[in-house]
């Protein structure tokens, strides 16, 4: 089925590049190389993931007598999800990465397909233990939420008459960043994030600062915030954002990761990389501050 | 090459005017001009090749010279205004700063300070220059960043003030490192036959000293007024590299190079906003241009006067 289709494309290619792709596409089994690519928020989790792989098992066959004894070669590479979607879809990449739900097209494109959750990437607002709102409250529903991610509010004394007229300085990630994503699509939707925010360069710049500023108020990645003593993790529309709730899906503010492989029979290879990934490969996924499916991290840590 | 002796002499008989070691060192000279020249307009012709669609609907709504930023907008709006008016901000206060003190320092170390002074004062010039900006950047963040949160009654204390100070030590040891040389390079002689008529010391600065030192002077703030507009990470650090326009010099910007570092990794080929950051490294070129344009035609146009 699957070589049939690869000579009918075959025959109907004209570039050589694309000849050149599909005949490795053919070669890649026997030579123990795996394609992994897609979503840039799992990137590294993956990679990490796939480094302790390639260390662990110098051949195939180490991690599975039914596999070759061809030494693994596993490549990671990022692109976006959609990129990782349709190329698992178009035989480009034998393991596609997403940090999002597959959507309908996509699900057309891929036929038959088997997609396996890694981990969640959660988020989580939080402030320092001596910022003026965690004195008063601990829960934010999603209106509280939109009116200060937005500007709305402007002090801590909108949001609670009791409280100072202190500037909340708000921490956000580029636009283009994963949680900054999540939280325009779960909370803000078409409202705009206020201009006022500080942009922080990368995920430790923004703790250092929330850490150091009582006035700061932002978002952490939930599978972080158990780490984090000197700050208050707010509830949700009531929910808290703990392993167990992120995992069953009461907690909303949360995404899907998955791996996701093409076809009835998936190639035996990506099969034993994605298994791996969903268990040694979980301590990659936690190390990365993503919710891991099972929970390895923080009981085993010294 | 003593080898090529013979080949070379039978050069110089077809060609007078040189022998052929001239004629390759002319060569080479040429065509290293040729390959700078070409790798600028290479660079020029790229960015505004890449800024093409953004500049054609600069003046639309959601255009890079018209409203706000906001990349994640239903439509996106991709407006430059307060990443200028940072930049501009930013890069006038640290002039503003650096100027007259890398010109006092220069004129110090030149004429007043005893030559062992001057001997410690260069070198300490150029480790600060050396430094690199991140630690620039970092140093501000811990020190006035706090200051002002601490005793500035500031919620937070980036800001275009404190991205501006900082700045201005960046460029300082450039400033002031080529007005020493520049102060340095005014003939003893002119000097000392200015003081032998008896006049004060503020009359020969004045008379002597500073119209001879002007072309370097003006080379001085061209290099500073260069390495302040492109300075990236210390004010993207310490500006607070918030997207409002700014009014003050206690608010947050984003300068032009902030914007840029921080939007392009994101930024899909060919998109909106990819465009619309070339359009913003355009921006920067022809501000940085126009102003050294105006550097130069002020010199000129002083120098004239001079004569």
């Amino acid at each position: 089925m699957l070589r049939l289709d690869l000579r009918s494309r075959f025959a109907t290619t004209i570039t050589a590049a694309a000849a050149l792709l599909l005949v490795t596409t053919t070669a890649r089994a026997a030579d123990g190389t795996l394609r992994v690519g897609g979503s840039t928020t799992l990137l590294f989790a993956v990679a990490n993931g796939a480094a302790t792989f390639m260390d662990r098992f110098k051949s195939w066959r180490d991690a599975d007598p039914a596999l070759p004894d061809v030494q693994p070669v596993i490549y990671v590479t990022g692109g976006g999800s959609g990129f990782g979607i349709k190329a698992a879809a178009n035989g480009t990449l034998d393991v596609g990465m997403s940090s999002r739900d597959i959507n309908d097209n996509e699900k057309t494109a891929l036929g038959v397909y088997r997609s396996d959750l890694v981990g969640k990437d959660a988020l989580a607002f939080a402030v320092q233990v001596n910022n003026p709102l965690a004195k008063v409250k601990r829960n934010l529903t999603s209106e509280d939420v939109r009116r200060i991610f937005s500007g709305q509010y402007r002090t801590y004394r909108d949001i609670d008459a009791s409280l100072p007229a202190q500037e909340i300085v708000l921490l956000v990630r580029d636009p283009g960043s994963g949680v900054a994503e999540l939280l325009q699509q779960e909370v803000m939707g078409k409202l705009q994030v206020s201009p006022n925010a500080l942009q922080m360069p990368s995920q430790g710049a923004l703790l250092k600062k929330l850490e150091s500023n009582p006035n700061a108020f932002s978002y952490v990645s939930a599978g972080l915030a158990a780490e984090l003593e000197r700050l208050v993790i707010f509830t949700y529309e009531g929910t808290e954002p703990s392993h167990a709730n992120i995992v069953n899906g009461t907690y909303k503010l949360a995404r899907p990761l998955q791996l996701i492989v093409k076809g009835y029979t998936p190639s035996p290879l990506a099969k034993r990389f994605v298994d791996y990934m969903l268990n040694d490969g979980q301590a990659a996924v936690a190390a990365h501050g993503f919710v891991p499916l099972r929970d390895v991290g923080t009981a085993g840590k010294p | 090459m003593t080898t090529a002796a013979p080949s070379a002499l039978a050069f110089s008989a077809t060609h007078p005017r040189g022998r052929f070691s001239d004629w390759a060192a002319r060569f080479v000279s040429r065509a290293v001009l040729a390959l700078v020249i070409l790798i600028l307009a290479a660079l020029l012709l790229e960015i505004l090749r890449e800024a093409l669609p953004a500049l054609g609907t600069a003046l639309m709504p959601g255009g890079i010279l018209r409203g706000d930023w906001a990349p994640v907008a239903e439509p996106p709006r991709f407006g430059l205004a307060h990443a200028i008016v940072s930049t501009g901000m930013v890069t006038a206060l640290a002039l503003a700063l650096a100027v007259p003190v890398g010109f006092g320092i220069g004129l110090f170390a030149a004429d007043i300070a005893p030559s062992w002074l001057r001997t410690i004062l260069q070198p300490c010039l150029e480790l600060l220059a050396g430094i690199p900006s991140v630690v620039y950047g970092f140093f501000g963040y811990v020190t006035l960043v706090a200051w002002f949160e601490r005793h500035g009654g500031m919620a937070t204390g980036e800001s275009l003030l404190v991205a501006g100070a900082i700045l201005a030590v960046m460029v300082l040891p450039f400033i002031a490192g080529v007005s020493v040389e520049s102060f340095a390079a005014v003939p003893r002689l002119l000097k000392e036959s200015a003081h032998a008529t008896g006049v004060t010391r503020l009359h020969v600065l004045r008379r002597i000293v500073l119209p001879t030192a002007l072309p370097g002077l003006f080379a001085a703030v061209a290099l500073g007024l260069g390495r302040a507009i492109g300075e990236t990470l210390a004010v993207l650090l310490l500006a607070g590299n918030s997207t409002a326009l700014p009014t003050s010099y206690l608010d947050r910007g984003q300068p032009l190079t902030a914007l840029i570092a921080t939007e392009l990794p994101e930024a899909g080929l060919g998109s909106g906003k990819y465009h619309a950051l070339y359009g913003a490294g355009l921006v920067l070129i022809l501000i940085s241009v126009a102003i050294n344009v105006m550097v130069w035609r002020l010199k000129a146009r002083l120098l004239r006067h001079g004569d």
